[in-house]
C-alpha cells in the first residue's frame, strides 16, 4: 500500500446483511369484521407502509407478514420490507380460527428466524401484533389451549414479543387469558393512529440496544 | 530491524462519541485504558456503558479501572504472571471484582445495578501469549504476525441483536469469554460495539481483513502516540465511518515492535 494513502480511504469495510426486525399481523376477518373494520383495517396496513417507509432504519429492517383468520388462515403476504409490501384487500366472512392463526404466526416466526440464522443475519426480537373484535369461535378448545400454551411458552422463552388489540366487540377477558401481555381495546375504529403508532415503535426497536425490551410511547389509539 | 532491548508495545487509541449521543447531547460512554508494564506486558481495558442506563459512563469509567488494576497487581507478582493458565483466573477474578465495585456504587448511591450498566472487555498480553475476556458486545482481535487475523473474543448479543449482556447483568460472570491464546502476539486490536459491524464479518465474527491489514501497516509506520492518536480519531470521525454506525467508537491497537 502507498504511504501517502490517507488511513480513512484506505480501509474497507466488512459487507454485513442489514439487521432485520420481523413484525407479524395477524388479522382477524371473521364475518363481524365486515363494512366498515374491515375498511378501516385495510386502510390502516396502507398507513402501516407509508409510515415505516418515512423512517429511514425502519425501511431498511422491519420486515412485515400478515396472516388473515376466519375460518381458512391464510398468509395474506410472507416477511418483506416495506417497500415490498403490498398491502392486502382484506374481505371479512366466517368464523374466528385464532388458535390455529397464532399457532400459524408462531410457525413464520419460527421459520424466518432459520432463515436469518442460516444466512448469517442479525435480527431483533419477533413482535406478533393480534387485532380481533371476537374471541376464538370454531375450533377445537384444545387447539385454542395449546396455542395459548405455546404463546406463554414461547414469551417466557423471548420468541417473541406477542401483542393483543381487542376492536369493539371483542371478549377482552378471553383475549387476556390467551394472551401474556395484557391487551388494549382499540379506540372505534383507529387504526390508523394505530398503526403510526406500531411504526414508530418499530422504528424505536430497530434502533436500540439494551438488555430489555425497549418501552414504548404510549398508545394514544387506546382506551383502558 | 529495532534492537531486541528496545522492543516493546506501540499502541493507538482513540474513543470518539457517535452521532446519536452527539445529537442527543449525551457524554460518550466508552472508557478505554491502557498500561505497558515493564515494557513486555500489554494491558488492556475497555468498557461501553449501555446508552439506556443513566449511569453507564461512570460504570464503563470504573469497570476499566477495577479491571486495570486487578491486572496490574497480577502483573506485579513475577511469579504468577508468566503463566498463562494464571491469567486467566486472573482475568475472571478482575470480572469479578468489576462487578463488586459497581455494586458497591450502586449501593452507595441507592441506585440499581442496573443503572451502571457496560461491557467490559479485558486483555492482558505477552509477544508468546495472550489472555482476553469480555462480557457483553465489541471484540478483541489477534494478530500473529502473518497478515492473517483472528478473533479470540466475539460480540456476545444473544440471539437478538438489541438484548445483549452487561458486567450489571445477573448471568454476567456465567456469559463471559475467557480466550487464552499460546503463541506469537504481534497485532491486537480492541473495539466497542460501535465498529463491530464495520470490523467483523458478523456470521461467524470473523475478522474482515481489507479493515485490519491497513490499518496495522499504518501503525507500523507511526511512531509518535500524539499524532498516532489524533489520526485514528480523525478516521472515527470521518464521514465514511459515520455513514455506518451513530454509535460511541472506541479503538485500541497494538503492535509488538519486536
Amino acid at each position: 500500500m502507498a504511504e501517502n494513502i490517507p488511513l480513512e480511504d484506505a480501509i474497507e469495510f466488512a459487507e454485513n446483511p442489514e439487521p432485520r426486525c420481523p413484525c407479524v399481523l395477524v388479522l382477524d376477518t371473521s364475518a363481524s369484521m365486515s363494512g366498515e373494520p374491515i375498511e378501516a383495517l385495510n386502510q390502516g396496513l396502507t398507513m402501516f407502509r407509508e409510515q415505516l417507509l418515512k423512517d429511514p432504519m425502519a425501511s431498511r429492517r422491519v420486515e412485515i407478514a400478515v396472516i388473515a383468520f376466519d375460518n381458512e388462515i391464510r398468509i395474506e403476504q410472507d416477511f418483506v420490507t416495506p417497500e415490498r409490501f403490498e398491502p392486502p384487500k382484506l374481505t371479512a366472512q366466517g368464523q374466528t380460527f385464532m388458535g390455529g392463526a397464532i399457532q400459524k404466526a408462531l410457525d413464520l416466526i419460527q421459520a424466518r428466524k432459520q432463515q436469518y440464522r442460516t444466512n448469517g443475519v442479525a435480527y431483533y426480537r419477533p413482535w406478533a401484533f393480534l387485532i380481533t373484535d371476537g374471541a376464538p369461535q370454531g375450533e377445537p378448545e384444545s387447539v385454542v389451549q395449546s396455542a395459548s400454551q405455546r404463546l406463554k411458552n414461547d414469551e417466557a422463552a423471548k420468541r417473541v414479543a406477542f401483542f393483543a388489540v381487542g376492536v369493539e366487540g371483542a371478549d377482552m377477558e378471553t383475549l387476556s387469558s390467551l394472551v401474556v401481555r395484557t391487551p388494549v381495546k382499540l379506540k372505534g375504529l383507529n387504526f390508523a393512529e394505530m398503526f403510526v403508532w406500531l411504526s414508530r415503535s418499530m422504528e424505536a426497536v430497530a434502533q436500540s440496544r439494551t438488555d430489555e425490551q425497549v418501552a414504548l410511547p404510549p398508545p394514544g389509539w387506546a382506551s383502558v | 530491524m529495532p534492537s531486541k532491548h528496545a522492543s516493546t508495545w506501540h499502541t493507538a487509541t482513540a474513543v470518539v462519541s457517535g452521532v446519536r449521543h452527539r445529537r442527543n447531547q449525551a457524554a460518550c460512554q466508552d472508557v478505554l485504558r491502557t498500561a505497558v508494564v515493564d515494557r513486555k506486558w500489554l494491558l488492556v481495558a475497555l468498557a461501553d456503558g449501555a446508552g439506556s442506563a443513566p449511569l453507564g459512563g461512570l460504570g464503563a469509567d470504573l469497570a476499566t479501572r477495577s479491571a486495570l488494576g486487578a491486572l496490574a497487581t497480577h502483573c506485579a507478582d513475577r511469579q504468577a504472571r508468566t503463566q498463562p493458565v494464571d491469567t486467566e483466573t486472573a482475568i475472571r477474578k478482575g470480572f469479578a471484582e468489576a462487578r463488586g465495585v459497581l455494586e458497591r456504587e450502586a449501593a452507595g448511591r441507592a441506585v440499581t445495578l442496573r443503572d451502571l450498566a457496560t461491557t467490559l472487555l479485558v486483555c492482558l498480553a505477552t509477544p508468546d501469549w495472550i489472555v482476553a475476556g469480555q462480557v457483553g458486545d465489541g471484540a478483541v482481535v489477534l494478530g500473529e504476525g502473518e497478515g492473517a487475523w483472528r478473533t479470540l473474543t466475539r460480540p456476545a448479543s444473544g440471539e437478538y441483536l438489541n438484548e445483549t449482556v452487561f458486567v450489571t447483568s445477573e448471568d454476567a460472570l456465567d456469559r463471559m469469554q475467557v480466550a487464552p491464546h499460546e503463541g506469537a502476539v504481534r497485532e491486537l486490536a480492541l473495539f466497542s460495539d460501535g465498529l463491530q459491524m464495520l470490523a467483523l464479518k458478523l456470521a461467524d465474527a470473523a475478522p474482515h481483513e481489507p479493515f485490519f491489514r491497513p490499518l496495522f501497516s499504518w501503525l507500523s509506520r507511526t511512531t509518535d502516540p500524539f499524532t498516532t492518536g489524533r489520526e485514528l480519531e480523525s478516521l472515527l470521525r470521518s464521514p465514511r465511518v459515520a455513514d455506518r454506525t451513530d454509535d460511541d467508537l472506541s479503538l485500541c491497537l497494538a503492535r509488538w515492535t519486536g
